[in-house]
Formats: C-alpha cells, sequence, structure tokens
C-alpha cells in the first residue's frame, strides 16, 4: 500500500448519490424536529406528554442516550491507544466524530427539555454547586471541549497531507492549510504533540467516567425507588460502553461500505471489536443483575411497587425484550466466530442501539410513575406517560441532527487518521 | 222542641270541637325551644354569656340556628334589656358582658336571663343564670429548688374561696396538660397550688403560660384565667440554616465541596489551556 494509494482513499470525497439522499433525509428530520420544538417553544411544555407524575420522559431518555454514546471517545481512542491496541488506529476517529456529535446533542437535548430556555443564564447567576445539575454541566461542557481537541490535534499531520494532496474544492483545501496550523511534522512539533495527545488520553478517561457518574447521580441522588441506588454510577457508565461500542461497529460497517474501505477496516477490526462488545455486554449485565436483584431480595413496599411493574406489569414485555435482545442475544451471537463477521454484527450493534435507548427510557419514566406519595385532585390521565407526537418529532430529529454533525464530519475529514495509519503501516511492515 | 235543642247541641259541639282542634293544631305547629344559660369568665372573651338553644325532635335534640335570643340583666327587680344576639350552626351564641352590665346586687350575685320571644314557628322560652364574679390571682413561686403555681381566689365581695375545686392547667398548642392532680380544693383562705415539673418544654423566650380552670360551677360559671410566667425548658431547634450544608443556597457550600471539585476543575481547565497554548506553538514551530 503506497501512501499515494493511501492518501487517496482516505481524503474526504463528495457524496455520491446515496451520500446526498441520507442527508438530505436527515435535514429533513431535523428540521421537522426544529418546527416541532419551535411549537414548543410557542406553547410550552403542554404540548409534550411530560405532566405532575412524569416530568421527564423521552428528552432525558435522550439525553442519557447521547451522554451514554460520547464515551465511546474515550473507550476507543484512549483506553485501547493507551493499552497499546494499535489496531483500533483506523476506528480513532470514528469514534471521537461520535463523540463530539454525541455530546454536542446531549448539551443541546437538555435546553430542549427545558420549558423555559431563556433561564439558563440562571444556572450561572444562580446555580449552587451542592447540585448534581450543576456538576454536570461542568462535567459536560469540559467534556466536550477535550473531546473536540482530542478530535482535532491528530487532525493536525491529516490537515497538512490534504493541504498539498486534497483533490477537491479548493476553499476547502484553502482550510485544511489554516486548520493544519503549518504543521511540518518536525521533531519539535512532534515532540509537543505526543506530549499533547498523551496528556489527552489520560485527562479524557476520568472525565469520561466522571460524566456518566455524573449523570447516573442526577437520578442517584434522589429517595426514589429505581433511583436510590449507589450501583448506578458503574451500572451507568458499563452501559455507555456498550452503547459506544455498538455505535462504533454500526458505523464502522456503514462507512467501509460506503467509502469502499475494506482495506483499512479489516474484517479483524470486526472481530476484535465482536469480542470487546460481548466482554462489556457480560460487564453491563453484571450490573444489571446488582441492579435489580438486591432491591429484589429487600423487597422495600415502594421498590416492590416499581419492580414489579418492570419484571411482570406494564414495562415487563420492554424491560426483557432489552435484556434479551440488548445484553443476552449479543453475547450468545457474538459467541461464534461467524456472529462477529460485520453483516451480523453490524445487526447486533443496531439492536444493541435501539434497546440501548429503550432502556434509558425503562430508567427514568417508569421510576416517575411511582412516587412515594400519590398526588390529590389531578386528572387520572397524568398518572400515565406517553410521548406525543411532538416529543418523537423532537427526539427523532435530534438523532437526525447527532447523524448530520458526524456525516459533515465525515464528509470533510478524514474517516481514518491518515497520518497514524501511514505510521502504523510502517511498524508493522517494519 | 227537644230535637232542636238537640240540633243545637250537637253543631254547637262540633264547631267547638273544630275550633278546638284548629287551635291546638296551630299550637302544636310551634317547636318548643330549650334555652340554657351558662356564666363564663375567661382570657379570651372576659365575662360573657354562652347561650345555646335547642329543640326535641323525633330523633332527639337538634339545634335551633339563626334564632334571635334576647339577653336581659334582672337587677333588683327591674329588667333591661342588654341585647339580641342570635345563634350560629351550633344553637349557640355568646354574649359579651361590658362593665355596664356587671352589676351586682347587694349579696354580689348578677341574674342575667336569655328569652326567646316572639319567633314565628317557636314558643316562647326563658332561661337565667346567677352568678357571682370571681377573681383568681396566679403566681408562681420557687421553694426547696421547685417550682409551684399558686393561685388565689376571691369572690366580688372580697371573700376567698375555700373548697373549691380548681384545676391547674399548662396552656399548649392543642389541649391543656394537667399541672398535678385533676383537681386542687382551695383552702380556708381561697389559696391552693401545685408543682412544676422540672421538664416542661417551655416556648423560646423561656416561658411557659399556667393556668387555673373552674368548671361550671353553680355560682362563679366556668372560669379561666392564665398567666405566662418564666419557667421551663426552652428547647434546643437545630437551625442549620446558617450552615455550610449540602441543602444551603448557593453562598453556603459545604468547604470540601467548594475546594475540591473547584480543584479539580481548575487542573483540568488549566490543562486544557496548556494544550492550547500548545496548539500555538506548534503553529509557531
Amino acid at each position: 500500500m503506497t501512501n499515494e494509494k493511501i492518501i487517496s482513499d482516505l481524503s474526504p470525497r463528495k457524496f455520491g448519490t446515496k451520500g446526498t439522499v441520507w442527508t438530505i433525509i436527515l435535514v429533513i428530520f431535523t428540521l421537522a424536529g426544529i418546527y416541532s420544538y419551535s411549537v414548543q417553544l410557542n406553547k410550552g411544555l403542554e404540548v409534550t406528554g411530560l405532566r405532575d407524575y412524569a416530568f421527564w420522559g423521552i428528552y432525558i431518555s435522550n439525553f442519557v442516550f447521547f451522554v451514554a454514546i460520547s464515551l465511546v471517545g474515550s473507550l476507543v481512542t484512549s483506553i485501547l491507544r493507551l493499552s497499546g491496541a494499535k489496531w483500533s488506529i483506523p476506528i480513532t476517529r470514528i469514534s471521537e466524530i461520535i463523540a463530539v456529535a454525541a455530546i454536542i446533542m446531549a448539551g443541546l437535548t437538555i435546553i430542549i427539555d427545558m420549558g423555559r430556555p431563556d433561564r439558563i443564564w440562571h444556572l450561572f447567576a444562580y446555580g449552587r454547586l451542592q447540585s448534581p445539575i450543576i456538576w454536570d454541566v461542568l462535567v459536560i461542557t469540559t467534556y466536550l471541549v477535550v473531546s473536540v481537541m482530542l478530535l482535532y490535534y491528530p487532525l493536525l499531520p491529516d490537515f497538512s497531507i490534504l493541504k498539498n494532496k486534497f483533490q477537491g474544492a479548493a476553499w476547502i483545501k484553502k482550510w485544511y492549510g489554516r486548520l493544519s496550523l503549518n504543521w511540518t511534522g518536525n521533531d519539535l512539533q512532534k515532540r509537543h504533540y505526543n506530549q499533547a495527545i498523551k496528556y489527552l488520553s489520560v485527562m479524557i478517561i476520568p472525565l469520561a467516567f466522571g460524566i456518566h457518574t455524573v449523570t447516573a447521580w442526577l437520578f442517584a441522588t434522589t429517595f426514589r425507588p429505581g433511583w436510590d441506588s449507589t450501583n448506578f454510577g458503574p451500572y451507568f457508565v458499563s452501559g455507555a460502553f456498550v452503547v459506544g461500542a455498538g455505535g462504533v461497529i454500526a458505523t464502522m460497517y456503514v462507512l467501509r461500505r460506503a467509502y469502499r474501505l475494506h482495506e483499512y477496516i479489516s474484517d479483524d477490526l470486526f472481530d476484535k471489536m465482536g469480542k470487546l462488545l460481548a466482554m462489556l455486554c457480560l460487564l453491563y449485565l453484571y450490573f444489571n443483575i446488582n441492579e435489580y436483584l438486591v432491591p429484589a431480595y429487600k423487597l422495600k413496599k415502594e421498590e416492590e411497587i416499581h419492580l414489579f411493574s418492570l419484571l411482570f406489569g406494564h414495562y415487563a414485555a420492554l424491560f426483557w425484550s432489552v435484556i434479551l435482545f440488548g445484553l443476552i442475544l449479543p453475547v450468545v451471537t457474538i459467541a461464534t466466530p461467524k456472529g462477529r463477521k460485520p453483516l451480523p454484527l453490524f445487526i447486533i450493534s443496531i439492536i444493541v442501539i435501539i434497546t440501548a435507548w429503550l432502556k434509558r427510557f425503562l430508567i427514568v419514566a417508569p421510576t416517575l410513575l411511582h412516587p412515594f406519595m400519590p398526588m390529590q385532585g389531578i386528572p387520572e390521565s397524568w398518572t400515565a406517560y406517553s410521548p406525543t407526537y411532538h416529543e418523537w418529532a423532537i427526539t427523532v430529529g435530534t438523532l437526525a441532527m447527532a447523524l448530520l454533525i458526524m456525516t459533515m464530519l465525515v464528509r470533510f475529514i478524514p474517516i481514518i487518521p491518515i497520518d497514524e495509519f501511514k505510521e502504523y503501516l510502517k511498524e508493522k511492515e517494519s | 222542641m227537644k230535637i232542636k235543642a238537640t240540633i243545637k247541641l250537637f253543631i254547637f259541639s262540633l264547631a267547638y270541637l273544630l275550633a278546638a282542634t284548629q287551635v291546638f293544631s296551630f299550637q302544636s305547629e310551634k317547636v318548643r325551644p330549650r334555652l340554657s344559660v351558662g356564666f363564663y369568665n375567661d382570657m379570651e372573651n372576659g365575662y360573657h354569656i354562652k347561650i345555646r338553644a335547642r329543640a326535641r325532635g323525633e330523633e332527639g335534640y337538634y339545634n335551633l340556628t339563626e334564632i334571635p335570643v334576647k339577653v336581659y340583666k334582672i337587677h333588683e327587680e327591674e329588667e333591661t334589656e342588654l341585647g339580641v344576639l342570635t345563634t350560629d350552626e351550633e344553637g349557640s351564641g355568646l354574649f359579651k358582658l361590658t362593665e355596664n352590665m356587671l352589676k351586682a346586687d347587694s349579696t354580689g350575685v348578677m341574674t342575667y336571663e336569655a328569652r326567646l320571644e316572639g319567633v314565628e314557628g317557636y314558643r316562647n322560652a326563658s332561661s337565667d343564670v346567677e352568678a357571682m364574679m370571681c377573681d383568681v390571682e396566679i403566681n408562681f413561686v420557687e421553694r426547696d429548688s421547685l417550682g409551684f403555681v399558686t393561685a388565689k381566689l376571691v369572690n366580688a365581695l372580697g371573700e376567698p374561696l375555700s373548697e373549691e375545686d380548681i384545676t391547674f392547667y399548662l396552656k399548649r398548642s392543642f389541649r391543656p396538660l394537667t399541672i398535678g392532680d385533676d383537681f386542687v380544693s382551695t383552702d380556708e383562705e381561697g389559696m391552693a397550688e401545685a408543682e412544676l415539673a422540672t421538664d416542661l418544654p417551655a416556648t423560646l423566650n423561656g416561658t411557659i403560660t399556667v393556668g387555673v380552670f373552674i368548671d361550671d360551677h353553680y355560682l362563679y360559671g366556668t372560669v379561666r384565667q392564665e398567666k405566662t410566667i418564666e419557667y421551663g425548658q426552652v428547647p434546643e431547634i437545630s437551625n442549620a440554616f446558617h450552615e455550610r450544608t449540602m441543602w444551603g443556597t448557593r453562598d453556603k457550600t459545604p468547604l470540601w465541596l467548594l475546594i475540591f471539585p473547584n480543584l479539580i476543575l481548575i487542573s483540568v481547565w488549566g490543562v486544557i489551556l496548556f494544550l492550547v497554548h500548545k496548539l500555538y506553538i506548534i503553529s509557531k514551530l
């Protein structure tokens, strides 16, 4: 594989028909979401199914989902890099793109959930450091900045290559030049670069653990049955690793097919990621058992009602589907070599992502529908939660927007780090 | 002749019977009220009369509501109308007695009468009460490191009320707490006392309100007098409002929460700024 071939294969390309259609579909869904949000802004949260019982619904489920999937950046880019797993180099950029897109949407989703987003400045003017919400704001902001840096730093050598070798539009080439910050790859630059990458890789791990632990504490610092658990931090983090890994696998497959990157994203990579996913599913299953078995053993009255609705009641079908298809099925399928082939793994990863979203819903909504004391003088309909059309449109819009951000990043930046991959091949050959 | 007389007698009897039936039926439609009057002396309303109007129905007694009852003072064969009160939904009414309504006779006795008269649908009824004012002087004494509440009772003629049963109580938010025995008898000087427990809860000012209660005396009516004294244990109320707590306001953040998270934030953002600076250095190299 020559340098020229690598650069040619990995340079960003214009979208073909499929890419354009995909982008248009995403734009349509995003615009539909924006329109529904404008209706919500105008009429208030009355247009949602949120009421006195379920004051958090699919918006918060969405928020937690985005925070979870953003953890993949730290998993692949940092943990695997620091542990010397050079095979992950082709997927580090994909992971960082997913992380940045997800964490941006996590921040926006929280604002969408606010009935009065004009009061967001109150967070800074009146925020209390004792509040888990403030911790979440601080850690999400910090994680976003570090994720962007972790995406940008490795792009320096790639932008430098592209400013000379890019075959596309001149204005894009010009921007590559500007963003490359005069990178020439001399020893001094490399020394600073390597030091920065090391700092970033180390720093992002506790940040990633922190962001999801603090998000878990938004729930765990309450007394509500189903949320009042010291297990929530690691439970959320392990779940985030699962959905993050699933997200990477799904994106790997799509991009490999779309850009014909079979030489770079090999079947062996899928095999390794599959094993990683299986291990993470088992870990998450362990935390699930902790989360439900211990309260089921003690069976405090309030927990009993909540657990019954999850395990045998209204949410039973959804709960067991999530466990079966989201955790057990992946492990069983991936256990076989055939299950670790790209297509089966892609299907499994899509199922993992969907069930992960549903799991977040099961964490948020059922607990709220079983308060300690029933509320008096409210309509019967408020004791149940059913998302409205507006909520679904906005939620789908946010998902579409996340995919749109990823699509735009894929359009303009190399999906696989060119310079790092060249170095990796050089090392492999030597 | 005989037949004519008989017919006349028959017609007359019939007419009499009819008239009598009308009268009796008219009279049996009217409610027969039962009035009860009591004389009261308490801290809230001073001297007053409480009137209760009831009637007997098929299922027992029931209250007569919204009924005007006139109150009279009978003084040496002279009666003076003091006013009118209207009974409430419980059939009761309270008539406050002002100073000029408290004129007693030579024996110190006052007589009041409540009358229900001229009210359509009701028969006339009345009830009276004879009462004498009495004065209760409450004090606090300390003896042998023990606290006692004392009461001295004298009537309107200045005579001590001896061998009268009174109740000492501690005033509380809902129900009073009896101090000592349920009933304490006054001595020949009209004095009685009760020992105060050392652990009585006081207000935040360190005071308690003690009272004396005489229940429905045949002459003095119902008496309730109170006095606030400095006694009792001031409760220790934990008020964490001014402390630095996790549930406090933003200016009362616990110090450990101020220090450590801010140290972490400063460190992390310091590194971020350092890395941004590195980008600048790289661009210059």
